[in-house]
């Protein structure tokens, strides 16, 4: 280690700096905890001058040495003066962000490497007005909200979900420089925010697939085009799957397919359905396959290793199936749990 | 009509945004502060700028205006360098050698800031130019501190800051009143502090010395004088000094406020001499010398502070004979009171003068020579005139008389239009055209003196003042300009002798003023002044005065505001004044007024009185409250509402409803008929709600 130091200034620098960042993130953990609903006060506010504001105290040194050596008292005024507001932005930058209430409501499950959506909401209560406040995720672009009329203010940030499984925004950084510009106030808060991540759909040979299954075998994929009972005039709300294309084609009218009641289409979706892939690649195709299922309108299960979801349909089913698939074999981040072993 | 000019005036075209390249947005409105701050901190300075200045500044503006709409793009790296080295060329040409002087620094500022605008790519090149907008106010403050320059520069100071805050904005929320408005607040929030600071702050002596290019012609005495330019002072009714005195006031027509001796005469202009040894004497060394020790003061001493205009010349007045007590002040051997450097600034000098005294009862031979020397040839015919009175007289005391007694039983005239004097002034005054000022009765008399073998010099400075009744100040003004005579007697030393008082008593015992306010000629750079009208109007003058005490209390105590009244202050505060003492009661002031502030700044937003839509309300969260759903402290109507939604779906529609209906109340403005209404309404639909579940 310490020979890399005397090599490599900027390694060493690199490395003091991450750990100076790891130190103040476990600070921030505790002075901040993640919350659904965080009020902005003393205690979660972070102040500093920033750049501009530094730059301000030089122009102001400047400003000191011309009044001292041209005697002129109003130049003395005028530097304290622009000290006195330099010190007064001070309180008002920190104002600008005591007392918001921010919470936020994570959007519908998205799948990997897509954007997700996560609506954070501003509200104030009192007269005080809250202006220009930056809001940003750390992978998120800066949005910029005003609560000067309104009460409460929703902005939507986008953030690209990598991985399917848990996903957390990180923590929000909220941010302000007004009204001067020369102070910087800042918050990191987390809001306890998460949503699931679907693994990505990639496409695979649906029938390919279940010619296989039957070739091999297995029963589990069992199409009910044998039981096909009769035909009758298609009627809104029927599947477009059942309707008779042949016959539709032939310019007869629109007809659905009537099966048995007895009808078995009862879909397996298994691990072993794709042997020579690695376990992010067979997630994305089960995905895929349930995505296709799911609008054809059959009933498909799960078979994992430890995991057996039976054979259904409707959206309760499919949000069941698509959790289990995104969070297969990853770790819970609030429980530190394996979810599966 | 305003607005749309404006929407004209900042249309902007939509940037297509290269991906990953954030490209700076000023607001609009910001940059519309940012040229109201640029056009009025140039405004005061554009009278002493060059006018290619202004021009230039005007087509920066303009050039800017048409970069933020994009019809023209930012000037290229080449193009800029080739503006600026002409730029600096130009001002290179302009200043000439006074390019260190405060002129041309002012002017390269100025310059620069809209070269700047030019260039506002960034949101730090927005920052110099507001930055350097503030350092432009302070380089007013160089020139003028009066009231209505402090007055318009704190305005002007409004629109700057109101330009800072308008770049953190976010553009479609700006509204130009509340910018200013907050701006406002801030910064009369700040006064406070800024008094604090200004009192207790250590004032420091200047690191260097600055050059000074006074652009503004001072009127005012200068080291030389021939016939008519006393006069011309007479046009001007610009304040010289201001005294206070702390002891008796002297009569009136003892007030010569003793400027220069001029001792070397060319047989038409006086002049002072230069080069001699141990020019200047400070309060630490006069006792070394025994012209000093050898004064004799008679009486009460007259005590006094003055507070004197800038007039870049390097000698202050005194009323004869004065002693030093100030530090910063030197005296010549000449009982002439000046400073090392031109006096550029206002300048405020506490003396003390012996009006009865004996100075230099014993004189060196090169000093009385110095006094009687006169050109050899010209002005033959007064020469042999005094050759011939001088033998005449018994003493010369009695020559003296003798040529008072001249001028008082001839006509002579004492006006401020004379007619012009040939080549031997002395000769065509005398004998010719017997019409003069001050400074021909005071050149010709001295002349005599001297072609008479008495030592005798010419001394100008101011003779007499106004008195401000309502604060007790002598008002000095240009017009009170005077010149006289001091001869030496034997026994009695150095004697004032004025001339003028021989032919224009009233002058003396009144006043120029008083003697000179129907003449022509009298004021006449003042034509808009209110000093025109004094005469014809008592209510005029008593504002002039008036006007006059409010600007004197601003010089004295503002603007005059250094060390000496600093330790002042101190030692009314504590027995011992001492470093730790200020710098700790600094502090503690500094603490207290910013915990005040900050406490105003920062209290609890003031809680609306409880409405009864506001009870109405809260009862209904009560009464969900009762059924499980307890609002949080604090939690946003609506997101309670989406949360009582979520866990009884029953009920969403109704809490919906009632929300929205007390959303409406609460925060939207509605006349009152509706209002009434409304309420009735929610109150109805809350009852119902209650009674359902």
């Amino acid at each position: 280690m310490n020979t890399s130091v005397q090599q490599n200034p900027l390694n060493w620098r690199q490395e003091l700096g991450a750990r100076w960042q790891q130190r103040f993130n476990r600070w921030v953990k505790r002075r901040i905890p993640p919350s659904r609903l965080v009020v902005l006060t003393q205690y979660n506010i972070f102040i500093i001058p920033n750049k501009q504001g530094l730059g301000f105290v030089g122009v102001l040194a400047l400003m000191f040495i011309g009044a001292v050596n041209y005697e002129a008292s109003l130049a003395f005024a005028l530097v304290f003066w622009l000290l006195g507001l330099f010190i007064l932005s001070i309180f008002y930058t920190f104002r600008n962000l005591s007392g918001l209430h921010i919470s936020a409501v994570a959007g519908s499950s998205v799948f990997a490497e897509e954007q997700a959506e996560i609506t954070v909401i501003l509200a104030r209560h009192g007269e005080r007005i809250h202006e220009a406040v930056d809001l940003k995720f750390p992978n998120s672009r800066r949005v910029t909200a005003n609560l000067i009329k309104s009460i409460e203010e929703r902005s939507s940030l986008y953030i690209r979900a990598e991985h399917r499984g848990w996903f957390t925004p990180g923590r929000l950084r909220i941010e302000t420089i007004f009204p001067f510009g020369i102070c910087r106030a800042w918050s990191l808060v987390d809001l306890d925010l998460r949503c699931i991540v679907y693994p990505k759909p990639v496409p695979c040979d649906l029938d390919w697939l279940t010619s296989q299954q039957q070739n091999s075998g297995h029963t589990n994929i069992t199409r009910g085009s044998d039981d096909f009972h009769a035909l009758r005039e298609y009627r809104e709300g029927d599947s477009l799957r059942h309707v008779a294309w042949k016959i539709a084609a032939r310019g007869r009218g629109m007809y659905t397919k009537e099966y048995a009641s007895n009808v078995d289409d009862k879909i397996w979706l298994k691990w072993d359905m794709f042997p020579d892939l690695g376990i992010e690649q067979i997630m994305s195709r089960l995905c895929y396959c349930v995505l296709q299922l799911d609008a054809v309108g059959l009933d498909y299960g799960l078979e994992l290793p430890g995991v057996k979801i039976e054979p259904a349909k409707g959206s309760v089913h499919y949000n069941k199936i698509m959790e289990t698939l995104a969070l297969y074999g990853i770790s819970d981040p609030a429980s530190d749990d394996e979810v599966v072993a | 009509m305003i607005r749309q000019v404006f929407a004209w005036f900042l249309k902007r075209p939509d940037i297509k945004v290269k991906s990953g390249v954030e490209i700076y947005r000023m607001p609009r409105t910001a940059l519309i502060w940012i040229l109201a701050s640029l056009t009025s901190v140039i405004i005061p300075h554009m009278l002493r700028m060059p006018v290619w200045l202004t021009l230039l500044c005007g087509c920066c503006i303009g050039t800017s205006v048409l970069i933020f709409q994009g019809r023209i793009s930012h000037p290229g790296s080449k193009i800029k360098t080739s503006i600026v080295f002409v730029v600096l060329f130009a001002i290179v040409t302009q200043y000439g050698r006074d390019i260190f002087s405060t002129d041309a620094i002012v002017g390269v500022l100025v310059v620069g800031i809209a070269l700047k605008l030019l260039e506002m790519k960034k949101k730090q090149d927005v920052l110099m130019v507001i930055y350097l907008c503030y350092f432009t106010v302070l380089a007013e403050f160089i020139y003028s501190q009066s009231i209505p320059v402090a007055i318009y520069m704190a305005l002007t100071v409004l629109v700057i800051t109101s330009a800072l805050m308008s770049i953190t904005q976010t553009e479609e929320f700006q509204r130009p009143m509340r910018t200013l408005k907050l701006s406002g607040i801030v910064l009369l929030q700040s006064i406070p502090l800024m008094a604090i600071l200004f009192l207790i702050f250590p004032r420091i002596a200047p690191l260097w010395s600055v050059p000074m290019q006074n652009s503004n012609g001072i009127t005012g005495l200068s080291d030389e004088m021939s016939p008519g330019d006393i006069g011309d002072l007479t046009r001007s009714g610009d304040l010289a000094f201001r005294v206070e005195f702390s002891s008796e006031i002297p009569p009136y027509s003892q007030l010569y406020w003793r400027g220069i001796t001029l001792e070397q005469f060319d047989g038409r202009e006086w002049s002072r001499r230069r080069f001699r040894n141990a020019q200047y004497l400070g309060v630490d060394k006069q006792e070394l010398y025994p012209w000093f020790r050898e004064i004799r003061t008679l009486g009460e001493p007259v005590r006094y502070n003055v507070i004197m205009e800038p007039t870049q010349q390097s000698w202050v007045f005194t009323l004869m004979v004065p002693q030093l007590t100030n530090e910063r002040l030197f005296m010549r051997r000449e009982f002439q009171v000046g400073t090392q450097r031109p006096i550029n600034q206002r300048m405020s000098y506490d003396a003390t003068s012996y009006l009865d005294h004996i100075v230099d009862l014993e004189m060196s031979r090169g000093m009385t020579n110095n006094n009687l020397s006169i050109p050899e040839s010209g002005n033959e015919q007064s020469r042999a005139f005094a050759e011939q009175m001088y033998a005449e007289a018994e003493s010369d005391e009695d020559f003296i008389n003798t040529i008072l007694q001249y001028i008082r039983n001839n006509e002579f005239f004492y006006t401020l239009s004379p007619s012009l004097l040939g080549e031997n002034a002395i000769d065509d005054f005398l004998f010719n055209t017997r019409e003069g000022f001050c400074e021909h009765y005071a050149s010709t008399f001295t002349y005599l003196m001297r072609a008479a073998g008495i030592p005798a010099r010419v001394v100008t400075g101011y003779q007499g003042g106004e008195f401000n009744k309502y604060n007790d100040t002598l008002i000095v003004r240009q017009y009170d300009a005077h010149a006289w005579s001091e001869v030496w007697l034997e026994g009695r030393g150095w004697v004032r002798v004025d001339p003028t008082a021989a032919v224009a008593p009233g002058r003396i015992e009144f006043g120029s003023q008083f003697t000179f306010q129907e003449d022509e000629g009298f004021l006449d750079d003042e034509v808009f002044s209110l000093l025109q009208f004094r005469s014809s109007s008592l209510l005029i003058n008593d504002l002039i005065l008036r006007m006059e005490m409010i600007d004197y209390a601003w010089n004295r105590f503002v603007l005059n505001y250094d060390q000496g009244m600093q330790f002042a202050l101190f030692s009314r505060l504590f027995e011992n004044v001492n470093q730790r003492k200020v710098l700790l009661s600094l502090l503690v002031f500094m603490f207290l007024f910013t915990g005040l502030t900050a406490f105003m700044v920062l209290r609890k937003p003031i809680k609306k009185a409880q409405t009864p839509v506001n009870a109405l309300y809260l009862k209904f969260c009560r009464f969900l409250g009762d059924n499980g759903i307890n609002r949080h402290s604090g939690e946003a109507p609506m997101i309670y509402s989406e949360r009582v939604a979520a866990v009884q779906p029953q009920w969403a529609t109704d809490v919906a409803a009632i929300t929205r209906l007390y959303m409406e109340l609460a925060f939207n403005k509605i006349s009152p008929e509706e209002r009434l209404g409304k309420t009735h309404q929610l109150k109805l639909a809350i009852r119902k709600f209650q009674v359902i579940n």
